[in-house]
């Protein structure tokens, strides 16, 4: 069994639980004392600290924080926490903003940037990665700040970025093979676009690129179906990591075991992700606050353990999980579990090639006269490239000419406001069904969610 | 692997080398400064993913004898000893006007506590301890991660807590009753490390030129001029006017 850390996986549950809860105890009282954020937060309520001794008294007693917040207490700061005058600070993080709401800022120090790379070099290594290994990055540095932290992360583990941000699908599957990589690190969507290019160009990855152990998936859900076949097609085990800007990394990752696992008659199930409890401290949690059962689906909120210069103390993540029993994986490693590949919105955001895309956002574009309804879909092309056509209604009555170009106008205000071109056709608001929630205007038919008969 | 215990002790050596590095180089902003930023930065890392919530504090939730506090009527001669002959570093001292003492800390190469020389200069507790008892040790220092944990688990343990402070974030602090200590002045402080202190010399402390004050040494006085340089570099009117 590949190790990454073995005073970590040596633990039992009781001393790694134990770690936890102190680790968690002093997070909060380090933010209530020193973080401008939770000073501020925590001022509008009753919390005393130093009462705190459990991760239940945590649980209990320390209010939830959402994005939300956050972008409220920056705009109490001198340019709206846009110059924080922290000589400490080495770096500024930015989220893509692609909600609407506004961009949070997230100040690094050094200890930040030490510590960046280090949960998802545990990825890596679990996976069977060494020192060494090359493996290639197609997660863009555009738009967010994934690329520098996947850099990172090779750095923490060994490893040898082959960087493969520009460039065809076709120039990344020739340099996978003239690297001999070990790993590619993709969304689902374009491992399926690889996928497609590896079958057109008539590769057998699975006996013609032996070098390569593992497939790192992150990003957005994917069906059991699809990992497996994707597997056995590359002949490489499919692996997955969950990280954000809030979490300084990764923080569930899938050990030597995958993403996929198959049941006794051969039905593909999704497997098991561990938290990196030491890490960070992850609660799957019901809308009215109270912890799931093992087995059940809530939202992820995250308390970073690790000293920061923006510290994250019960975070509001707004992505789901199926929380599941410690031990789940068998693999005997003592962490918290959580099933693979089902890692989704709590809201309505859709991932679409790696952006942030929330119908609200959308709806505000489209949804101006003459324009009445709307129907989209997310898609896979022939290729394997992530697609979106949109289907506009007009008002009873529009003269044809006043709206002529008016399909073209639209799809440049979408790749304006929301980052993603859409194809626009219109038809007659009579052939338009009714939907009564707005996220039913959306259809996901991307290959990657194609299903295990077990999913459920 | 390593025995796990063996790591942290090691690695709160580690990061005891790294602060004095720091403490040296003071606010240098240059390569070395951030050079010496970045290791700090690294080395907390490997300190946590060693199981160590404090890479000061090799032991974890427990507490670590920080230094052990020793009466001395004649603190030149307490320094020869514990400096000269023992091999002491000098990293800090001053004077507490509160306390009415003067006092010098020793580190020592291979050893986690110093030793804390009190020398009293005007009538105080120290002062009478000197004169009950004609001086030794006084007082030991733990340092605790957690000093609500640490205090709980004492008074758990049925001991007495007294003088509790947390006035000051930076420097939490609580003592132990010698009554129920069998005869010792125990202190429990949660607390930043104390980075050595550039430039202290025991004559600068003698003068009074350092002051104990919120719970760190801070020259008072200006330090003295540098030796003359080369007379050839010097400008005429400078030379002229040391004449
Ligand atoms: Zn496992």
């Amino acid at each position: 069994m590949p190790v990454a850390n073995p005073v970590v996986e040596g633990m039992d549950e009781a001393e790694l639980l134990g770690f936890v809860s102190r680790a968690a105890v002093a997070a909060v009282r380090r933010a209530a004392a020193t973080s401008p954020l939770y000073r501020w937060f925590y001022a509008r309520t009753d919390l005393r600290p130093e009462r705190l001794r459990t991760l239940d008294d945590v649980r209990r007693h320390v209010p939830m924080v959402t994005k939300r917040d956050l972008l409220d207490f920056q705009r109490t700061l001198p340019g709206g926490g846009a110059t924080p005058a922290d000589p400490s600070v080495r770096q500024l993080h930015l989220t893509s903003g692609t909600s609407g709401a506004g961009r949070e800022i997230y100040p690094r120090d050094a200890r930040d940037l030490a510590g960046l790379g280090i949960p998802g070099a545990y990825e890596y290594l679990w996976a069977g990665l060494a020192p060494g290994d090359r493996l290639m990055l197609t997660i863009p540095y555009s738009q967010t700040m994934a690329g520098p932290y996947f850099q990172e992360t090779c750095a923490a583990a060994g490893l040898v970025p082959v960087n493969a941000f520009a460039g065809s699908t076709a120039d990344r599957l020739r340099d996978l093979y003239r690297f001999a990589c070990a790993g590619i690190s993709a969304t689902p969507s374009y491992v399926h676009r690889l996928t497609l290019e590896a079958r057109a160009a008539g590769r057998r990855p699975a006996t013609d690129l032996p070098s390569l152990k593992a497939i790192f998936l992150s990003g957005e859900p994917y069906g059991a179906a699809w990992a497996h076949d994707t597997a056995a097609f590359w002949g490489a085990t499919v692996c997955e990591g969950w990280g954000a800007t809030q979490t300084l990394g990764v923080a569930m990752c899938t050990c030597e075991r995958g993403a996929v696992t198959a049941d006794g008659d051969g039905t593909p199930r999704h497997a098991v992700l561990h938290g990196l409890d030491h890490r960070c401290w992850i609660e799957v949690l019901n809308p009215d606050g109270s912890p799931v059962a093992p087995g059940e689906t809530g939202e992820i909120v995250v308390t970073l353990l690790r000293p920061s210069a923006q510290p994250v103390v019960r975070f509001r993540m707004a992505d789901k999980v199926r929380l599941l029993a410690r031990g789940s994986c068998g693999c005997g490693r003592p962490t918290s579990c959580y099933a693979a590949g089902t890692i989704g919105r709590v809201d309505d955001m859709m991932k679409i090639r790696g952006m942030n895309v929330w119908p609200d956002a959308i709806d505000a574009v489209l949804l101006r006269s003459p324009v009445v309804d709307y129907r989209g879909r997310v898609y896979s092309d022939e290729r394997g490239r992530e697609a979106v056509d949109v289907t506009i209604a007009f008002a009873a009555g529009t003269p044809p000419e006043s709206v002529a170009d008016l399909p073209s106008r639209l799809r440049q205000a979408v790749k304006q406001a929301v980052g993603i071109s859409v194809d626009i056709a219109v038809v007659e608001p009579g052939q338009m069904p009714e939907e009564q929630f707005k996220s039913r205007r959306w259809r996901d038919e991307r290959a990657v969610r194609a299903v295990g008969v077990a999913d459920g | 692997m390593a025995d796990a215990g063996e790591l942290r002790a090691a690695t709160a050596d580690a990061w005891r080398a790294v602060e004095r590095i720091r403490a040296h180089l003071g606010d240098d902003r240059g390569v070395l400064g951030v050079l010496g930023e970045r290791i700090a930065g690294l080395l907390g890392e490997f300190a946590w993913e060693v199981g160590m919530l404090d890479p000061a504090d090799p032991g974890g939730p427990g507490t670590r004898l920080d230094h052990v506090g020793i009466v001395v009527r004649d603190l030149r001669a307490a320094a020869t000893l514990y400096g000269d002959l023992l091999g002491g570093t000098l990293v800090a001292g001053g004077g507490h006007a509160g306390m009415g003492i003067r006092s010098l800390h020793y580190s020592y190469a291979g050893a986690g506590a110093k030793v804390e020389l009190l020398q009293p200069v005007r009538p105080g507790p120290v002062a009478r301890f000197l004169e009950a008892r004609g001086g030794g040790l006084h007082h030991l220092t733990f340092f605790a991660a957690d000093l609500t944990a640490a205090l709980d688990g004492l008074t758990g343990a049925g001991l007495t807590v007294v003088d509790v402070d947390r006035r000051a974030p930076e420097w939490q602090e609580a003592y132990l009753s010698p009554r129920g200590t069998q005869g010792c002045l125990i202190q429990v402080v949660q607390g930043a490390d104390l980075a050595p202190a550039a430039g202290i010399t025991v004559d600068s402390v003698l003068r009074d030129e350092w002051e104990w004050r919120d719970h760190r040494p801070r020259r008072v006085t200006a330090a003295p001029p540098n030796p003359p340089a080369p007379a050839a570099t010097e400008a005429p009117a400078a030379t002229e006017a040391r004449r």
